[in-house]
């Protein structure tokens, strides 16, 4: 390789399609994908990118399968659930490197508050009374939110699938369908997750999703297999240049900057600090306790973070077949082969001295004390009582 | 039986000259919402075969999160059949239409309702833009109209060479007559060539 190649600058590898569409949806976690933009490192490592702002995740969806999109900001669950064709188009899939940890948030109603229901527990309690029915509301079928909601549910005896309703809800309208009375809680990510919903008045932050999951993955730069098959170096400079970005926002000194930017209505829309607070780690939850949060939303984390280890798609794996979305056994470890670029993110990160994991798989603690041991995820499934 | 579509859609008189296209065309229109209504209801209710709903809009992932339950709800599609046809649904796209199915609907009848709503949607682009074009075009006329005006006043020209003064500036410059005349009029004087 040679590193003064003027191409992309420092990689000696000129990528094949230099014009470039990502997609992206207005939270907090689009933030590497627009501060490589903002930061001119797309530029720097040979790309001409056009940031593309996505009303949903079905027209992420539907965009990068049909091309118009060449990559996008998109759930972890969802990547693997255009890939094995559920709910919707197949598609064979790829994730490039994961884009943050943290940062979502369960929201229940201040009228299930004032019924008793201010945690897990309570909320099995006030269910068990049969008052009536209630619905919770995530953001995609397959996608992240809509799994931590229904572990955190079944981790507390609840059956997502018996013992309550679920809608699909597009985060805007959260707070409104709430204060409608449509629904008595929620996941979603920032900004409009426990923040909003505390400043509405409207309900408090039951849990946030790393205390479901210390610093579990969350958003992936996805793509289609087609096109890192046929624009391998195109997929790197993205990689590089998204991975320069996710350090400088982990540079917590950098974080009010990067609220100002992504907080404009061209990408968040939001009030700046609102997003801002979050970043800064300074958490409330609406029920009178206030906290610095160590484990808030990450992006970079030494890469750890980012890279794609296959433990984390197989996970999403293991919950898809758990509620029975997906509908036959599958190998969990060859799918994540498939779709995770591991040797890809590890090549770039490499060259960028980032450091790269001994071992694609790892072994993780949810909040219920059940281990995920990512070589027997069978047995892992089988483990759970609520499931499909 | 005819299929039974629902159609999702804010921009009211859009969705009722579609709602008549496809009555037209043999479909039963089983209901009409605004993506501000209970679109989980909605579907739920009304049972429709098929959905239409506008590609930009952020209620399409309350219908994928109904697409997972069950063969009874509509699914997007993406390709009309296993062959061929993704052309078609792409150029809806970008048409901004996104349509759902249930799996039993033939392809026949999703092609056709495809190929309606299209038909539709063009038709409107095209009246927008011929209306758009006839609007620009009496827009240019005034603003010729006023820079030919006063160079008659100001430089005592008659109407005729007050014109050939115009296409002889516009020419000079590469531009057109209508973008010289408004850039006369933003500088506040005909004038001579300086």
């Amino acid at each position: 390789m040679n590193p003064n190649q003027p191409a992309a600058a420092g990689t000696g590898e000129a990528p094949e399609k230099n014009k470039v569409t990502i997609g992206f949806i207005a939270l907090t976690d689009c933030a590497s994908v627009v501060m490589a933009q903002e930061l001119g490192l797309f530029e720097k490592y040979g790309l001409d990118v056009t940031l593309s702002k996505q009303p949903s995740w079905a027209a992420i969806r539907d965009r990068v399968t049909l091309g118009e999109l060449d990559a996008a900001h998109m759930l972890y669950g969802l990547v693997y659930g255009v890939h094995l064709g559920i709910g919707g188009p197949r598609q064979e899939m790829a994730a490039l490197m994961g884009l943050n940890h943290n940062g979502q948030a369960i929201v229940l109603s201040n009228q299930l508050r004032e019924q008793g229901a201010v945690d897990g527990p309570s909320l099995k309690k006030l269910l068990d009374r049969k008052e009536r029915s209630y619905t919770f509301a995530q953001t995609f079928p397959t996608g992240t939110h809509a799994m931590w909601l229904f572990y955190w549910l079944a981790a507390a005896g609840i059956d997502p699938l018996r013992d309550v309703k679920i809608i699909t809800v597009p985060p805007p309208q959260m707070v409104a369908n709430m204060r409608a009375g449509n629904m008595d809680g929620y996941c979603v990510g920032e900004p409009w997750g426990g923040a909003r919903a505390i400043q509405e008045g409207i309900g408090f932050a039951a849990t946030t999703t790393q205390a479901i999951w210390r610093n579990h993955p969350e958003k992936v730069l996805g793509t289609t297999r087609a096109f890192v098959e046929k624009y391998p170096n195109t997929a790197r400079a993205m990689i590089r240049a998204v991975l320069e970005a996710s350090r400088y926002i982990d540079t917590m000194t950098n974080r009010d900057h990067v609220a100002r930017v992504i907080s404009d209505a061209a990408y968040v829309d939001a009030p700046t600090e609102v997003i801002a607070g979050r970043l800064r780690g300074e958490y409330e939850n609406g029920l009178g306790r206030k906290w610095q949060e160590t484990d808030h939303m990450k992006f970079f984390n030494g890469g750890e973070v980012n890279y794609p280890y296959l433990s984390h798609g197989m996970w999403f794996l293991t919950q898809q077949r758990r509620w029975g979305l997906l509908g036959h056994e599958v190998d969990y470890l060859a799918v994540a082969k498939q779709v995770n670029q591991v040797e890809l993110y590890s090549d770039v990160a490499r060259s960028m001295d980032i450091a790269v994991p001994a071992s694609p798989l790892k072994a993780e603690t949810l909040f219920d004390g059940v281990v995920w041991d990512p070589t027997r995820p069978e047995a892992y499934l089988d483990n759970f009582a609520i499931k499909a | 039986m005819a299929a039974r579509v629902l159609i999702i859609d804010a921009q009211s008189e859009r969705t009722e000259q579609l709602a008549q296209a496809l009555a037209t065309a043999g479909f039963e229109v089983a209901g009409i919402v605004a993506e501000s209504d209970d679109v989980h209801g909605a579907v739920k209710t009304l049972k429709p075969d098929a959905i239409l709903i506008d590609a930009d809009s952020p209620s399409r992932d309350t219908l994928e999160g109904l697409a997972i339950l069950g063969k009874r709800f509509p699914r997007p599609i993406l390709m009309l059949s296993e062959s061929a046809d993704t052309d078609l649904v792409r150029d809806a796209a970008r048409l901004g239409i996104s349509t759902y199915a249930v799996d039993g609907i033939s392809p026949v009848l999703l092609r056709s309702l495809v190929e309606v709503t299209m038909a539709h949607f063009q038709n409107q682009r095209s009246l927008a833009s011929e209306l758009q074009e006839a609007q620009q075009a009496l827009q240019d006329r005034r603003l010729i109209d006023k820079a030919k005006y006063r160079l008659v006043q100001e430089m005592h020209m008659t109407e005729e060479e007050a014109y050939h003064q115009l296409r002889r500036m516009a020419m000079e410059r590469g531009m057109k007559i209508a973008e010289l005349a408004r850039l006369l009029a933003e500088r506040g004087t005909a004038g001579k060539d300086e």
